[in-house]
C-alpha cells in the first residue's frame, strides 16, 4: 500500500484529485493540510491525516472512487461522525477517506414492515427523532447518538445504555447496501425473514469498514413502550452498587437499562453542571424499565426495593419526562464533565461477567493505586461493560504510556474473569495488540480467511481489527501510528 | 446401522461418533486429508432440508458432545456442547427459571448444533429474535483439524468479526459446530395464549397487526387452518385460526388477554378462547413443521417468507397458485407477524413444479423468496433453495476459504454450495 509522502503531496493537479473532482465536483474533494487535518483524528487519542477527503453522494459514486482507489493502489477509509472510541477511521495508510456527510438521508419509514431504510451519514438520534411522531423508535442508543452515525454505528456494531434490554445494533439491521471493493454494489438482507445462504450481514455489522462500504442501512423500528419509569439511587460504596446489579440480574430481572458512574464522575459531573447528586456518594446507579403500565409501578417498586436491600441511602423516582432528563443528565454529561479533572481521558471498553463486577472493579482499583493514576468509572453496568476513564495530561511526559499500560491491565483483568476487550467500542487500531489475549492464532486466521474471502486486496480500511502477523497487508511497522508503534503523537 | 442416515436414498459409508470435540476436530481432519466426504449429524430432525450431498461418505455425529461447558446462572449466560438435545438444555435452565427461546420441531431429538446450522426459527422469534441474536460466541471444529473460537462469553463484544453468527444457518458447510454460548432469558411469571378463529382469511389476516401492536408485546403471533389447527387443538371448529401468545407479570395478562379477544370480536372473529394445556399446546405447535412432513410424506413442503406486511398477500398467492395449477388448496401455518409460511401442496409432480416456478416468480415481486423443505421423490432435482443472486460470489469464496476441497455437506447449501 503507498503512503504518499511529501514529495508527492495530493494536490489540485495530481491526477487522482483531478478525477474525482470530474466525478465528484470540486467542493467534494478535499485535499489542502487544512482541510484534511481536520479529519485526522475520532475519539480516540489517535491521529494520522489521510491524502483526501472525498463527499459523494451515492453508491455508485463510491464504487468509481474504490476502482480509482484500486489503480492508484491508495487505502480506502470510511468515517462517519468521527465519534469513534478506537481509532477505527485513523487513516494510518494515508489513502482516501470517505466521508458520508452527503448521504444523511432517511428515504423510507414502513410502520407496517417496522422498518427504515437510511444513508450510512444519519445521525441515530434523528432516526428516533422522524419516528418519534408515529411513536416508533430505533432502540440502539450509543452515548454520543445525538452526533454519531447509523452507517458507523453498523461498522461498530455499536451499543448504548439500552441494548441490556433492546440488544445492540446486529439485532436491529435487517439489510445492508454495500459497495465491494470491485466496485460491484450488492444487496444483502432485507425486511423478509428466513434470509437464505450465509449470513453476510452479520459478517459485515461490527466489520469497521474492512469488508466493503456500506451505503444503505434496512433497520429494524420498534413501538415506543407504553410507559418508561427512571429510578436513580445512590450508595455509600461501589461495591453495595454493584452488588445491586448482580442481584437485580440474578434475580430475572432484566430492565432497559442499569448504568452506574462512580463517586469520581459524581464530583465532576456536579462541579459541571450542579445536577444534586451527593458529593459524598461512591456510586449512583440509574436503572429504567419500560413497558406496559399495567404491572410498572409492582416493577418498579421491587428494584427500589432492592437498592435498599442492598444498602442505597436513596432512591429517586423521577416522576415525569422532565426529572427523568434530569435524572439521564448525570450519565449523559459524565465524559465531558471529565475534563474538569483533567485534560485527557483514556476510555476503556471491557466486558466482565455481570456477578464478577464486584470483584473486578475492586482489583481495578487496585491498579489504578499501583500506578498512581485516577480512573472515573462509567458503567453500562446492566451488561456487565466497563467504561473506566484513565485521567491524564498528554502535555506531561510518559503519561499517555502509562495510562495505556492501565488500559493494558484493565483488560487483562476482564480477560482473565472470563470477559472481553471491547464490548462496544470496537477494535480498530487501539485494540490489536490485546486479540491475542482472547483468540489464538488459528482464531485469528480463521477470522482473515472472513475478510481475506470478502475483501482481499486489503485497500479497505486496511490494518484494522485484526493484529500483525495475521496478514495485516503491506503496510510496514515503521508507518503505522504512535498507538501502535509505541511512541506518542497524541492529540492535545 | 447406516439406514438411520439414509439421505434421498444415499447411506455412507462410515458412521463416526467422536467422544468429544477434539477427537471430532481429528476425525474431521482425517477426512479432510482423504478427501472423504462429510455430513455433520446432530438428531436427524432436520436433514430433510437442503439438497442431496454431491458425496456421502461420513457421517459426523455430534450426539455425544452432550455437557453443559459452563452455566453462569446469575449471570444469565450458558454454554452447552453441541450435541445437546434442546429438551435437555431446557431442562437445566428450568431448574433455575430460565430458558431458551429455541422452539423447533423434535426438541426431544434435535442437538443444539443441528438447529444453529440449520438456522430454524420457531414462533418465540418475535419477540426474543433470531437465534443468532441472542448466541454470544461459539467454538467450530475447521476441516484443517482445528477449533476455532468466535464471539464471546459475555453479553456484548465486539472484539473480532461475527464469524460466530455466518456458523448459523450456514448447513454445516464451513465447520462443525462444537459449543455454543447463549444469553439466556428468565421464564415469565406467567403467560397466556388466545386462539381465535375465523370465518374469511382476510379477517384473520386483519387481525394479526393490531395484535403486534399491543402494548404488552407478544411472544409470539401464529396463523393455523384448519388442517393445521387439529394437530395442536383437535376439536377446534372454523377455516382460519389466530393464535397470540403473551407473557409477563400475572397483572398485566387478564389485560393482554382481553385486549386480545376485543382485537379478534373487531376483525369478525367467530370465537375466541384461552389455550389450556398451555405447553403441550405450543410443544404441538412448534413440531408442525415436522409433522406436516410426517403426516403428508408425498406432499411438497415449502417454508415462503416475505415482509411482515405482505403476509396477506402471501397468504393469498398461495391459494391462487394451487388454483391456478388446478390442485388442492394447500395446508397452511405460518408465523404469522414475520410472515414465516409453511404451506403443504398435494399434487402431481409436473402441476408442483410449475407451480414453483410461478411461486418463486410473484414472490420475488413482494420482496419475499420461498424454500423447499420437503419434496416427493419424483421432485428431487428441484433445486431446495432460491438463487441468491450477486452475493453468491462472496458465499462461494468463503466456503473455499474454510473448506477448500468442499468435503462438508458437498452441494446441500445454496448456489451449489
Amino acid at each position: 500500500m503507498r503512503k504518499v509522502n511529501d514529495q508527492d503531496l495530493m494536490n489540485p493537479i495530481s491526477p487522482a484529485v483531478k478525477e474525482l473532482q470530474q466525478l465528484l465536483g470540486e467542493s467534494n474533494v478535499l485535499w489542502r493540510p487544512d482541510d484534511l487535518r481536520v479529519y485526522s483524528y475520532d475519539g480516540s487519542n489517535n491521529m494520522a491525516t489521510p491524502d483526501l477527503v472525498v463527499l459523494p453522494s451515492t453508491a455508485s459514486q463510491i464504487s468509481r472512487i474504490i476502482k480509482l482507489a484500486r489503480r492508484y493502489n491508495m487505502a480506502i477509509v470510511p468515517r462517519g461522525s468521527g465519534t469513534g472510541l478506537c481509532g477505527a477511521i485513523t487513516p494510518i495508510a494515508g489513502g482516501i477517506m470517505i466521508v458520508f456527510a452527503r448521504m444523511k438521508q432517511i428515504l423510507n419509514i414502513d410502520l407496517e414492515n417496522r422498518t427504515a431504510l437510511v444513508e450510512p451519514g444519519v445521525i441515530n438520534l434523528d432516526v428516533s427523532t422522524a419516528l418519534a411522531p408515529y411513536r416508533y423508535f430505533y432502540a440502539p442508543d450509543p452515548s454520543s447518538q445525538a452526533a454519531c452515525s447509523i452507517g458507523g454505528n453498523v461498522a461498530n456494531n455499536s451499543g448504548g445504555p439500552h441494548c441490556l434490554l433492546y440488544g445492540v445494533t446486529a439485532n436491529h439491521v435487517l439489510g445492508i447496501e454495500v459497495v465491494l471493493e470491485d466496485g460491484e454494489i450488492v444487496w444483502l438482507g432485507g425486511a423478509a425473514p428466513d434470509e437464505q445462504g450465509y449470513d453476510l450481514v452479520a459478517a459485515f455489522i461490527g466489520s469497521e469498514g474492512t469488508l466493503g462500504i456500506i451505503t444503505k442501512i434496512l433497520v429494524r423500528i420498534m413501538p415506543l413502550p407504553e410507559t418508561t419509569r427512571t429510578l436513580l439511587a445512590v450508595f455509600n460504596t461501589i461495591e453495595q452498587a454493584s452488588r445491586t446489579v448482580s442481584g437485580v440480574i440474578g434475580a430475572g430481572i432484566i430492565p432497559a437499562a442499569i448504568e452506574m458512574i462512580d463517586g469520581t464522575t459524581i464530583r465532576a459531573v456536579e462541579a459541571a453542571y450542579n445536577i444534586g447528586l451527593p458529593l459524598d456518594a461512591d456510586a449512583v446507579l440509574l436503572i429504567e424499565v419500560d413497558g406496559p403500565k399495567a404491572g410498572i409501578d409492582e416493577l418498579q417498586q421491587m428494584l427500589a426495593d432492592f437498592c435498599i436491600e442492598y444498602g442505597a441511602r436513596d432512591v429517586r423516582i423521577a416522576r415525569n419526562e422532565q426529572e427523568r432528563a434530569d435524572l439521564w443528565k448525570a450519565r449523559k454529561t459524565a465524559l465531558g464533565a471529565l475534563g474538569r479533572l483533567a485534560p485527557n481521558y483514556y476510555i476503556q471498553d471491557g466486558v466482565v461477567p455481570r456477578s464478577k463486577l464486584p470483584y473486578v472493579l475492586e482489583q481495578q482499583d487496585a491498579i489504578a493505586k499501583k500506578y498512581n493514576v485516577t480512573i472515573a468509572n462509567v458503567l453500562h453496568a446492566g451488561d456487565g461493560n466497563l467504561h473506566p476513564n484513565i485521567l491524564f495530561d498528554a502535555r506531561e511526559q510518559g503519561a499517555y504510556e502509562r495510562v495505556r499500560q492501565v488500559g493494558g491491565e484493565i483488560l487483562k483483568l476482564c480477560v482473565k474473569v472470563g470477559g472481553t476487550i471491547s464490548g462496544e467500542h470496537g477494535v480498530g487500531i487501539e485494540k490489536l495488540d490485546y486479540m491475542p489475549l482472547l483468540f489464538t492464532p488459528a482464531d485469528l486466521d480463521a477470522q482473515a480467511r472472513l475478510r481475506d474471502a470478502i475483501a482481499p486486496t486489503r485497500i479497505l480500511n486496511p490494518c484494522k481489527m485484526l493484529p500483525q502477523g495475521s496478514r495485516c497487508g503491506e503496510v510496514t511497522k515503521s508507518n503505522l501510528p504512535s498507538a501502535i508503534a509505541g511512541n506518542t503523537d497524541v492529540w492535545i | 446401522m447406516t439406514s438411520q442416515f439414509s439421505l434421498r436414498n444415499l447411506t455412507p459409508k462410515n458412521i463416526l461418533v467422536p467422544h468429544d470435540a477434539d477427537e471430532l476436530a481429528q476425525l474431521l481432519a482425517q477426512c479432510n486429508a482423504e478427501k472423504s466426504s462429510v455430513v455433520p449429524w446432530g438428531g436427524g430432525t432436520l436433514q430433510h432440508l437442503g439438497n442431496p450431498p454431491a458425496r456421502y461418505d461420513n457421517v459426523l455425529q455430534t450426539t455425544r458432545l452432550n455437557q453443559v461447558i459452563e452455566y453462569a446462572a446469575d449471570d444469565l449466560t450458558a454454554t452447552f456442547g453441541a450435541g445437546m438435545t434442546i429438551d435437555q438444555i431446557a431442562r437445566i435452565l428450568a431448574e433455575n427459571g430460565q430458558f431458551l427461546p429455541l422452539d423447533v420441531p423434535h426438541p426431544e431429538r434435535a442437538t443444539l448444533g443441528g438447529v444453529l446450522a440449520a438456522g430454524v426459527n420457531g414462533p418465540l422469534r418475535l419477540r426474543y429474535g433470531p437465534t443468532r441474536d441472542y448466541m454470544l460466541g461459539n467454538r467450530f471444529a475447521t476441516v484443517d483439524g482445528s477449533i476455532i473460537k468466535a464471539g464471546s462469553k459475555v453479553v456484548k463484544n465486539v472484539a473480532g468479526y461475527e464469524l460466530h453468527k455466518v456458523q448459523v444457518g450456514a448447513f454445516g458447510t464451513l465447520g462443525i459446530l462444537t459449543e455454543a454460548t447463549f444469553k439466556v432469558f428468565p421464564k415469565p411469571p406467567a403467560e397466556i395464549s388466545v386462539l381465535a378463529s375465523f370465518e374469511n382469511l382476510a379477517d384473520a389476516c386483519a387481525a394479526v397487526p393490531p395484535l403486534w401492536n399491543l402494548n404488552t408485546p407478544p411472544l409470539a403471533i401464529e396463523f393455523l387452518d384448519a388442517v393445521t389447527v387439529r394437530m395442536v387443538e383437535p376439536g377446534a371448529q372454523g377455516a382460519w385460526f389466530v393464535v397470540a401468545r403473551f407473557g409477563g407479570p400475572h397483572t398485566t395478562m387478564a389485560a393482554a388477554r382481553d385486549l386480545c379477544g376485543q382485537i379478534a370480536k373487531e376483525k369478525n372473529a367467530f370465537s375466541v378462547s384461552s389455550v389450556t394445556t398451555h405447553e403441550k399446546f405450543w410443544r404441538a405447535l412448534a413440531d408442525i413443521p415436522a409433522t406436516l412432513v410426517e403426516q403428508f410424506p408425498d406432499a411438497l413442503l415449502m417454508r415462503v417468507s416475505v415482509p411482515p406486511k405482505e403476509f396477506k398477500t402471501a397468504a393469498e398467492l398461495l391459494l391462487s397458485a394451487a388454483a391456478a395449477q388446478n390442485i388442492p388448496a394447500p395446508r397452511l401455518f405460518a408465523h404469522a407477524a414475520l410472515a414465516s409460511i409453511y404451506a403443504s401442496f398435494d399434487g402431481d409432480a409436473s402441476a408442483l413444479a410449475a407451480l414453483v416456478t410461478a411461486l418463486r416468480a410473484q414472490l420475488h415481486s413482494v420482496g419475499g423468496h420461498l424454500m423447499l423443505t420437503s419434496a416427493p421423490p419424483p421432485l428431487e432435482n428441484l433445486d431446495r433453495w432460491q438463487e441468491v443472486g450477486p452475493a453468491l460470489k462472496m458465499m462461494q469464496s468463503l466456503k473455499s476459504k474454510f473448506d477448500p476441497n468442499n468435503i462438508l455437506n458437498p452441494c446441500r447449501f445454496v448456489g451449489g454450495i
